[in-house]
């Protein structure tokens, strides 16, 4: 851990948007300016989340995000909610499986 | 723990329908992270129809066999990296730099990245390789693994004469080896104020979370006084192979509100630490 640390400061850009190390190559990935994803799994959208700023800072990237805990997709909006041109975000709550509705089990946001 | 698991009923949609029904056929970026569900979801994928350009997925929770089959299956229409330790990703960042006259490596681990750049002809300079405690002193660092970097180095760091004899014994060169003790920037902490009576007093440790440096100890250690004395807190910053066990002594002596794992912490916050603490627990 305290060597990836390193190695991330080692990759830090000399300007004010230092992305990580995914987010650097991800970014390097795509040349285009409009870019449609598909998130599945998203959380927060923010914590550990590699495409974060990258999505928040292209208006050209559109797409779909889904997260099937409640207050962590509640969490997930709101993080995005400020961003510009907000209607290039679709979020939907629930999971991906074989298309059948189920029951899911969660850690309540209260425990820690 | 019961009454925080929470159970409900959610939607679930199957991966064509969730494509069709949001629109995504053109998709360029699927990112998929969902604790060992990622090879279930992926693979309703059909290929043949949706190529997006790039697909993350985390092989770390999967079992075996899905791990084997998502292997097989995407690599008929994919490159593979792995993120972690793909050396191509390590090596990828320096490509677009102007060459570097001095390429300094922290910690012997780094060696042979940069040995692989060096013969890859990426880097040119002069190379020095610094080691600061575990890269010289853990067994399976042994001679045999810096065997083959060695003769690549220009000078060797050390942070303590005792690792310059660590690493001799190593075998590498005595006449290429500096100590180079680690310094702190006292201007940093000028205007620490000392925290005065406070309601909580709060202890500190900042360490990588490996059995040599007996964390365990310390928690255990600090259950018997904080049971004594009322208003202790226990911080932890650093983060390693036990934070899981670490966290589950926690939970089991019920100190999830005196005790905190934050996990590794850059400069900045752990300063921040430092000025709230009011005893320094050193692990060794």
């Amino acid at each position: 851990m305290r060597m990836s640390l390193f190695f991330r400061k080692a990759l830090a850009e000399p300007t004010t948007f230092n992305p990580s190390f995914l987010t650097h190559w991800i970014s390097k990935a795509f040349c285009k300016k409009a870019v449609t994803f598909l998130q599945i799994g998203s959380n927060d959208g923010l914590t550990r989340d590699p495409i974060y700023q990258l999505i928040s800072r292209n208006n050209g990237w559109c797409g779909l995000f889904v997260e099937p805990v409640p207050y962590l997709f509640e969490r997930l909006k709101k993080n995005y909610s400020s961003v510009n041109n907000p209607s290039r975000l679709q979020f939907f709550n629930g999971a991906v499986n074989e298309g059948v509705n189920q029951n899911f089990y969660f850690v309540d946001e209260h425990a820690k | 723990m019961e009454p925080f698991i929470r159970n409900s009923e959610i939607k679930g949609i199957s991966l064509p329908e969730l494509i069709n029904d949001f629109d995504l056929r053109q998709l360029d970026l699927l990112h998929i992270d969902t604790e060992g569900y990622d090879w279930k979801i992926l693979s309703q994928l059909d290929l043949g129809k949706i190529q997006p350009t790039v697909i993350m997925y985390e092989y770390k929770h999967l079992n075996d066999s899905d791990i084997a089959n998502s292997i097989d299956r995407l690599s008929q229409k994919y490159e593979l990296f792995r993120f972690k330790n793909d050396l191509f990703f390590r090596l990828l960042p320096f490509l677009e730099r102007a060459p570097f006259d001095i390429i300094h490596c922290h910690f012997g681990t780094m060696g042979n990245i940069a040995v692989n750049a060096k013969n890859l002809g990426i880097f040119k300079g002069k190379m020095i390789l610094s080691f600061y405690g575990y890269d010289a002193t853990w067994y399976r660092l042994d001679a045999g693994y810096y065997k083959n970097i060695k003769p690549h180095f220009d000078v060797f760091i050390t942070i303590s004469n005792y690792l310059k004899e660590k690493i001799i014994k190593l075998g590498f060169p005595k006449e290429k080896i500096s100590t180079i003790p680690i310094v702190v920037n006292l201007e940093d902490f000028v205007n620490q104020k000392i925290p005065q009576k406070q309601q909580v007093i709060k202890l500190l440790t900042v360490a990588r979370l490996v059995e040599k440096k007996g964390v365990y100890y310390s928690i255990m250690a600090f259950s018997k006084i904080q049971a004594a004395n009322s208003g202790l807190e226990y911080h932890i910053i650093g983060d390693g192979p036990l934070f899981k066990p670490l966290q589950e002594l926690i939970d089991k002596l019920e100190l999830e509100n005196k005790v905190f794992l934050h996990g590794a912490l850059d400069q900045e916050e752990v300063k921040e630490y430092y000025q709230s603490a009011a005893i320094f627990v050193y692990l060794v």
